[in-house]
């Protein structure tokens, strides 16, 4: 056959394909193709064109088509070339329009009747033109009209025409199910067509049916396995062979079927497993289509009711998947192993070096197949690692989808398992700056409820701490030139709250930024909003701390802007703030009071209070209250909606109400006058006007007048208030919190001169850095890579891995990483100890070696290096990861063992490493180094013990020891052991009660009746 | 189901679109230059598998292998077997080799619509109907040597072996 220049392509169309191949520029090639099209225009209307050379013309529209250019013009002729009778030509016509046009194309109409005829010609390969069309072309509507001679076809002497019959109804199957609902049996009968690819082309159909109903199909599970086994015996005729594979893709639909049959269905399930066996034994795994069926295969065990021989099986493929050097393989091997640990969690652990390697590879579509396994096997133990692992891809990203997903996945891991709320708040800091508008609203009114409520620990110093160093990171993000918009109504809220709170900064120092904020979104109203009450906030805690304010000339302007602005909610909002500057210290404490967004607003739905005033004013002869539903006019509606949307208004508004004259003067300039503290009270509830606090009023429904101080202490509907514009929450300010607000305020404003220092000190121990100083670590050159992995691995895996190691797999496990150095050093080891001078430490050193020899690849000649490492090491001790402390608790043997060779001791180490971190604690990790030491030195010589390399008389005894160390290390794993760092204990189950502690230490002097409402549900249910 | 078989070259001109699920023309495009920049950016030894969700919706990837300046790209969802897929390419390629003797890209565009009935006879409204290869080719020529009955006019073409050397 002519390699070119076949028969449909024309000297012209070699010329067009010709040019537009040394095209120099895309201009060029734009202007070729337009010529070309113009050509065509006129020629394809010309009178009397042969049907030869409308052919070409045809095949070249087809290729300008595919080029990107419209060819409409010429699909007429397409659709009229169909009805030709010469078979060449209508199968160019047939090519063309299932190119050109799709199902819904108002020019199908005109081929349906050539369609119809075709499909009863005699020559079976216009049959089968007409039914390759048929695929494409047909709709529901034009389905039935070329049904009937489909099925007519099933019939037809040609396998290949009863082949793509089926193929069409399976297409009209899918296009419109109720149209050939009536053939389904069909389907089943076709299974047994003598011919296997008419049977194969039915088991595509069949697919889509089991899928949508397996129950229906079940009794057809022993068909499929027959049809298995027999494809699998070599039973079909060898030109069924691929690559001396049977059917391979028979048999990977069958078992597609197969799955979706067994799937929780024992019995059913047990009828397939001699064969999958059988599959097992003979697929070829050498060959790339042996290797489908056999992925296939683990598909299928995993899904069916689990047989454990069979998963034995299949976890030994998925090994050696994970193991081989083919992309592709090791692709396969991680959705397997997704699949394998759905069943068997255990399994990862053995293979982590195989999926850190994934991991940090190259190949953007491994990197992110291994995130999505990452993902489901998330514990609050990997958290961190994996997030973090999320968020530096997420750089990488740059196509809003993928971004939307994986940020969504962040904030989902974060919110179940973040180990604290300083590393939630980075976390999320991230996400917005990453994703950005991408984030939901929610996840920013959580991340805003977290900081005002605190780390739901009793310890207000803590909190006001976590406040600062939030206050301080988003100065410090204002100065990035494009920030979301979800990112700085967070970053107005918390200025505006905690802007001041410490001290650091001067209230013009914050309202400047915030008038900044707003001047450099000048198209985005809800920032605007947020940043205007941010300032009105910080004047506030101004003018209640009883210092005069004075604003700044640009923060002037942003209010005259706002008080002339087209949004009603700004302006409310402005004029607002100017009322608030004319106000006392007292009044204006009691409208914004300091750190009060947790605050529950009371709201009294009866209104209870206004019954005298109602009576009198029905005594004065007004008209008695008419159900909304009885008036006429919208005018009533419209003013509550428009309440609704007023904000921050609550604080002043209420005024009106309380002025018991149908002329109320205007609300503010009432407000000093009318506001002695009792009445105060009274008047919450007529800022309940707003749907939100009806709610929060809804889930208490015996709130009662009564009984107001215990009924205002329940924080139920809590999230509630995270709506938009609950932050300046005032009402619920009963006299006794507000006494001790005030004393609150001063506060965190003394306690920032002297207490400032050692707070960040103490609180470096407790949560946060840790991940700076994984941060700073990271940083570090490193020298090997695998020690970094081996962490990594461990940090991802948690705790089995520990045993994993102990107990010998581990060094199986070791042996087959290819390319590190760890193996030499493995071998050199053993004999070294016995040359060294103390014999203890150095059986210690070397055997200790030998257990975590992954992570300490260097030779043992090379100890003194090995210090490089050990800091590294011992910086995650102090960690929230329980995994991470127990590798450090073997590390640092090596630390001990190193001690005599070089001049410096580890910890003198230590201390220098440490002497570049912030606030550096001096206790803690030195501390832990020698309790690790104790700790680890028994146990690794148990190491020794089974390993049985040396055996040490005076070893021995340790190795009894080591049991209990042992267990302990374990134990700690699964965080119950004692021997955590503080931080540990900080986030203990016991979150909910000092949950309770705090909200009682906000509430003095009175007892809260009811539990918090599950505050950090979100966050760690 | 197969949604889409695309052949393009290195430089991301498409030589053979077919797509089994509707899309409009503009689409087309912008799925054609969404994959190559995909493909482009792919490291040599990375695997054949590519995640397309913002283009085809979820759970569907395309497999492509890469043959001298050519892509040969299948876009499948989750009912398709991955490393199946790259068995069909190679079925593809093999049938278009033993058609062409030794295929090359100018083959493929000069004769499109002839690869287009090739492929027609292996992937049918989305499924794989055939992977034996010589059983395809067999089906083929059937089909072109009922066609040259009504085509004796073959247009011989000269000159393609000097532009062919020179690209």
């Amino acid at each position: 056959m002519s390699s070119q220049g076949g028969w449909g392509s024309s000297k012209e169309f070699l010329d067009l394909v010709k040019s537009i191949g040394e095209a120099k520029s895309k201009a060029e090639e734009e202007r070729i193709v337009a010529a070309e099209i113009e050509m065509l225009k006129r020629r394809i209307v010309e009178p009397d064109v042969p049907r030869k050379k409308m052919k070409e013309y045809i095949i070249r529209l087809v290729y300008v088509e595919m080029l990107g250019h419209d060819a409409s013009f010429g699909y007429i002729q397409a659709v009229k070339m169909t009805h030709d009778d010469n078979l060449l030509l209508k199968r160019s016509g047939y090519l063309a329009v299932t190119l050109f046009l799709n199902e819904d194309h108002d020019l199908i109409i005109l081929i349906v009747n050539t369609i119809q005829k075709d499909l009863k010609s005699d020559n079976y390969l216009v049959c089968c033109a007409a039914l390759t069309a048929v695929c494409k072309l047909l709709n529901e509507e034009t389905i039935p009209a070329v049904l009937p001679q489909v099925v007519e076809l099933l019939a037809h002497p040609k396998e290949l025409v009863r082949k793509k019959a089926v193929m069409a109804l399976h297409r009209f199957h899918q296009r419109s199910p109720s149209s050939v609902s009536h053939l389904i049996p069909k389907f089943r009968q076709i299974l047994c067509d003598k011919d296997p690819s008419v049977m194969s082309a039915a088991l595509c159909a069949l697919f889509d049916l089991v899928t949508a109903d397996a129950n229906a199909y079940r009794n057809l599970t022993t068909s499929f396995v027959s049809i298995l086994k027999q494809v699998v015996e070599h039973r079909l005729s060898k030109l069924f062979d691929y690559h001396r594979t049977p059917a391979p893709f028979i048999q990977i639909k069958i078992l597609k079927i197969l799955a979706l049959l067994g799937a929780g269905e024992k019995h059913t399930s047990e009828n397939m497993y001699s064969v999958l066996a059988e599959v097992l034994k003979r697929s070829d795994a050498a060959s790339n289509i042996g290797n489908a069926i056999l992925y296939e295969c683990i598909c299928t065990i995993t899904t069916i009711h689990a047989s454990p021989r069979l998963l034995e099986v299949a976890a030994e493929i998925t090994s050696r998947f994970l193991k081989s050097e083919n992309h592709n393989y090791k692709y396969m091997g991680i959705d397997a192993l997704g699949r394998v640990i759905k069943i068997n969690p255990d399994f990862a652990e053995q293979h982590q070096l195989a999926v850190i390697d994934c991991l940090e590879d190259p190949d953007d579509t491994l990197k992110r197949k291994t995130l999505d396994l990452l993902y489901k096997m998330t514990k609050s133990s990997n958290v961190e690692v994996i997030v973090e692992h999320m968020i530096s891809y997420m750089r990488t990203l740059n196509d809003a989808h993928n971004k939307t997903e994986l940020a969504s996945r962040v904030i989902e891991l974060a919110e179940r398992f973040a180990p604290s709320n300083q590393w939630f708040i980075q976390t999320m800091n991230q996400v917005f700056e990453l994703a950005g508008d991408l984030v939901p609203p929610k996840v920013a009114h959580d991340l805003m409820r977290l900081l005002a409520e605190g780390a739901g620990e009793d310890d207000e110093e803590a909190d006001s701490l976590l406040r600062s160093s939030a206050v301080e990171s988003y100065l410090h993000v204002l100065g990035e030139p494009k920030l979301p918009s979800v990112l700085l109504q967070v970053i107005c809220w918390v200025l505006g709250e905690y802007g001041t709170a410490d001290g650091t900064h001067s209230a013009d120092d914050i309202i400047g930024r915030l008038c900044d904020v707003a001047e450099s979104h000048p198209g985005d109203i809800t920032v605007k909003g947020y940043s205007i009450t941010a300032i009105t906030k910080i004047c506030a805690f101004e003018i209640s701390a009883g210092r005069q304010v004075d604003l700044i000339p640009e923060c002037r302007t942003f209010i005259e802007d706002l008080l002339a602005s087209h949004s009603t909610d700004l302006q409310q909002r402005a004029y607002e703030l100017q009322a608030i500057l004319a106000l006392s210290p007292e009044t204006v404490a009691n409208i914004l009071p300091m750190d009060a967004s947790c605050e529950d607003i009371e709201v009294d739905r009866n209104l209870s209070f206004l019954n005298e005033f109602v009576e009198s004013a029905a005594a004065n002869g007004a008209r008695s209250y008419m159900p909304e539903n009885e008036r006429a006019g919208m005018s009533t509606v419209v003013t509550g909606t428009h309440e609704q949307l007023e904000s921050s208004a609550h604080a002043l508004r209420f005024e009106a109400y309380e002025v018991p004259k149908p002329a109320a003067p205007p609300p503010i300039a009432a407000a000093p006058a009318a506001l002695p503290f009792p009445d105060f009270e009274e008047q919450k509830p007529e800022s309940s006007r707003s749907l939100r606090k009806q709610l929060a009023a809804d889930r208490e429904p015996d709130a009662d007048s009564l009984n107001p101080e215990i009924v205002r202490l329940r924080l139920d509907g809590v999230q509630k208030k995270w709506g938009r514009y609950s932050q300046p929450q005032s009402s619920s300010t009963s006299t006794s919190s507000l006494d001790r607000r005030g004393d609150h305020g001063s506060d965190q404003v003394t306690q920032v001169g002297g207490g400032h220092r050692e707070a960040v000190a103490a609180s470096s121990i407790e949560s946060g850095p840790v991940s700076e100083l994984r941060q700073i670590e990271r940083k570090k050159p490193q020298p090997e890579i695998s020690t970094e992995k081996q962490r990594l691995a461990a940090s991802l895996f948690g705790g089995p891995t520990a045993s994993g190691r102990f107990s010998g797999s581990g060094g199986a496990k070791v042996s087959s990483r290819p390319g590190t150095i760890v193996q030499p050093a493995e071998k050199v080891l053993p004999p070294r100890p016995s040359s060294g001078g103390s014999k203890e430490k150095a059986s210690d050193a070397g055997i200790s070696k030998q257990i975590a020899a992954p992570s300490i690849p260097a030779p043992v000649d090379l100890l003194d290096m090995s210090d490089d490492n050990v800091p590294r090491v011992m910086t995650t001790a102090p960690g929230n990861d329980p995994f991470k402390q127990l590798e450090g608790l073997l590390e640092p043997v090596t630390t001990s063992s190193a001690l005599p060779v070089p001049p410096q001791t580890a910890s003198m180490d230590l201390m220098s490493l440490y002497d570049g971190n912030p606030a550096p604690s001096a206790t803690g990790p030195v501390t832990t180094v020698s309790d690790l030491v104790s700790i680890a030195a028994p146990s690794s010589s148990s190491g020794a013990s089974q390993s049985s390399t040396n055996g040490f008389p005076s070893l021995m005894d340790l190795g009894d020891l080591s049991a209990s160390p042992f267990v302990e290390l374990t134990g700690s794993v699964q965080g119950q052991a004692s021997s955590k760092p503080m931080s540990q204990l900080k986030k203990g189950p016991s979150r909910q009660d000092s949950l309770q502690k705090d909200a009682a230490s906000r509430h003095v002097g009175v007892t809260p009746t009811g539990t918090n409402p599950a505050l950090f549900q979100d966050l760690f249910g | 189901m197969i949604l889409a078989a695309l052949v393009m070259n290195t430089q991301g001109k498409p030589r053979i679109t077919k797509f089994y699920v509707p899309l409009g023309v503009e689409k087309q495009q912008e799925a054609i230059r969404t994959i190559y920049s995909a493909l482009s950016q792919r490291p040599e030894d990375s695997c054949s598998f590519v995640e397309t969700e913002n283009i085809f919706g979820p759970d569907t990837k395309l497999v492509y292998k890469h043959f001298a300046t050519l892509y040969f790209i299948f876009v499948i969802d989750s009912s398709e077997s991955e490393l199946g897929m790259l068995d069909l390419i190679q079925v593809f390629v093999e049938t278009l080799d033993r058609c062409f003797k030794n295929v090359c890209e100018l083959d493929i565009v000069y004769n499109f619509n002839k690869v287009h009935t090739i492929l027609d006879e292996i992937v049918m409204g989305g499924q794989v109907v055939e992977t034996n290869s010589a059983e395809v080719l067999k089906a083929v020529q059937d089909i072109w040597k009922l066609e040259r009955v009504g085509d004796l006019n073959v247009p011989s073409v000269r000159g393609i072996g000097s532009y062919r050397s020179k690209s």
